[in-house]
């Protein structure tokens, strides 16, 4: 039976971190069911039905027999775990969890340490489910040294976590921290426009740096998978599109972030067309390093067609959350119906129509929808 | 000064305010109502914040929906539980207030000194007790030429001494510029300087001057 603490932390924070980050796990969820569970290997004409079987559970009995492997597979879950602390830290600091810091901590330590190592259980329940899944595979095939390190691992990277988190809720609180790169930029002009990229700098690290990464993969990834095809612009409107499709969690938070800190923007004496401008310069800033892997690897025009469909495939996305508000779930599936609708636009070598239609659906997406914000109960 | 016709404001399916007509002159008001009954959703739709059916309009030629932008320059106002990016500072949003209202130069000093806000404006907001963030956002409603400020609130967490310094600006303001302000609050408007406000009731889905 679970404590009366557990259940409110899994409600709260748990539910949360799910929430948050559904996108990224929706996407996980779907890349490992499709590839690894279900997708036919080759020709099934070639390959006998118990081979099959094998060449599917191929990764995951790497991974219970390889030690190389365990180690890679480790450090992912590693950074999982990290974004994990990096969330459940930034939430406890909100105001509507303050209430954890003078009830929570009238609990003996043990009984802290066991509920929040139940929600560490909980917003792991992925690498969790994948751990179990590996260790029942390695036992069936005969690998009981890896799978028994697995458990150990789980195991730590759980009390790790409920370690730092009864800390951190125990810990007197600094709420005037702040990062030593603000601090440095402290007299700097902070231009309207570029105010979410602060934002970013201030609370948002993790996430840009988990994006930048994903865009860095699918960058390198691309040209190294498909390095026979790099002069086919359908490939570099693909990777265009991964990386535009990688920022949609940012773009996300910056809705988020304009809902909570910039209601009273809405006050402000400016335009949509020129608020509409101020977005293109954020996401202009925001994809500096894409825009520059474009512009060095291809030449003028090609990169100014590509960069030109990221920066309005980005805005689209951008102008679609003012017509759904903060509905993540609604968005999620709008964002994969796109991504599908304008790979196969690509595929059929359409990426010269595809840059006017996403930016003008983007601006009048904008402009229809800018002060239709998120219904909330009346005050 | 402002005429609200044919207004409706719901949130999904569920009405929460209906006005078919309603002027408001220049002067001081009251907006009295008793929880949920609409009057931060009034202000904030007055604001050009939130959406809406129907159109206002300021001196019966500035209509919120067709001159966004010029009616928002002399409308004003301040949340009852401001929220500004935690990052800034005092400054910096009084900066973007001053050239996005088109505040003379200075102006700013005036309230900053009167309500002894010099030594922590160079701080990030973050640090802001919630009595301080509610003197910066009044700061920031009173900057520019506005001709009408709402303030949602704004008897809330000030201690006694700073009431009466905002009682001063509001009563020096309307009288000096004649800048109409409209003010929510649960409780009467004790102060002498506001006893000729209005009473503005939002009650039934609707708002009225009462009988």
């Amino acid at each position: 039976m679970l404590s009366p603490l557990t259940i409110v932390l899994i409600k709260t924070l748990g539910r949360g971190f799910y929430r948050a980050h559904s996108g990224l796990l929706l996407s996980l969820f779907v890349t490992f069911v499709i590839y690894c569970l279900f997708i036919n290997v080759l020709n099934e004409t070639h390959i006998p039905a118990d081979q099959r079987i094998y060449y599917n559970l191929i990764f995951v009995l790497a991974f219970v027999s390889s030690p190389l492997v365990s180690l890679l597979v480790f450090a992912l879950w590693l950074v999982y775990t990290i974004k994990c602390w990096s969330h459940i830290l930034e939430a406890l600091s909100a105001p509507e969890h303050l209430f954890l810091f003078y009830s929570s901590t009238s609990l003996r330590k043990f009984s802290q340490l066991r509920s929040w190592g139940m929600l560490q259980l909980y917003i792991s329940l992925p690498i969790v489910g994948y751990g179990l899944f590996s260790v029942v595979i390695g036992l069936v095939f005969h690998h009981n040294i890896l799978p028994l390190f697995i458990l150990i691992y789980l195991c730590l990277l759980t009390l790790l976590s409920a370690i730092i988190y009864g800390w951190a809720v125990n810990r007197r609180m600094d709420q005037h921290g702040q990062s030593w790169l603000l601090r440095l930029m402290r007299a700097w002009r902070k231009p309207f426009f570029s105010l979410f990229l602060y934002h970013i700098i201030d609370q948002l690290k993790l996430s840009c740096i988990i994006t930048k990464v994903v865009s860095l993969i699918i960058i390198l990834g691309g040209r190294y998978l498909f390095a026979e095809q790099h002069q086919d612009m359908r490939l570099a409107g693909f990777l265009v599109l991964g990386v535009s499709v990688a920022h949609s969690v940012l773009i996300y938070e910056y809705h988020r972030f304009e809902h909570l800190y910039m209601r009273f923007a809405r006050n402000l004496p400016y335009g949509r067309l020129r608020l509409f401008f101020y977005s293109i310069g954020l996401y202009s800033l925001l994809l500096l390093p894409e825009i520059i892997w474009l512009l060095a690897t291809h030449h003028l025009a090609t990169a100014m067609v590509l960069g030109g469909f990221m920066l309005s495939f980005t805005l689209l996305f951008h102008s679609l959350l003012y017509a759904m508000a903060l509905h993540i779930r609604k968005y999620l599936r709008v964002v994969f119906s796109l991504f599908i609708l304008t790979f196969l636009m690509i595929m059929y070598h359409l990426l010269w129509l595809l840059t006017p239609v996403c930016f003008l659906a983007a601006v009048v997406l904008f402009y229809r929808n800018y002060y239709q914000p998120a219904d909330t109960a009346p005050d | 000064m402002l005429h609200i016709i044919n207004f409706r404001k719901s949130y999904g399916d569920i009405s929460v305010l209906a006005i078919d007509e309603l002027r408001i002159t220049p002067g001081l008001y009251w907006i009295n109502g008793i929880n949920g009954s609409g009057k931060s959703t009034f202000l904030k739709t007055l604001a050009g914040i939130l959406s809406f059916d129907g159109d206002i309009t300021l001196d019966e030629s500035i209509s919120l929906k067709k001159q966004s932008v010029a009616y928002r320059r002399f409308i004003n106002f301040a949340e009852a539980e401001p929220l500004f990016p935690e990052f800034l500072t005092g400054w910096e949003m009084i900066n973007l207030f001053t050239s996005a209202k088109g505040a003379p130069a200075g102006q700013e000093q005036y309230y900053i000194e009167s309500m002894q806000m010099q030594r922590y404006l160079h701080q990030p907001i973050r640090t802001y007790s919630s009595g301080m963030l509610k003197k910066l956002s009044l700061v920031l409603a009173f900057i520019g030429q506005p001709r009408v400020i709402l303030l949602d609130e704004p008897l809330i967490t000030m201690d006694k001494d700073s009431l009466e310094i905002l009682y001063q600006w509001i009563s020096e303001k309307h009288e000096q510029e004649g800048t109409c302000f409209l003010l929510s609050s649960h409780q009467a408007l004790a102060d002498d300087r506001l006893s000729n406000a209005r009473e503005l009731l939002v009650a039934g889905q609707t708002v009225s001057f009462p009988d």
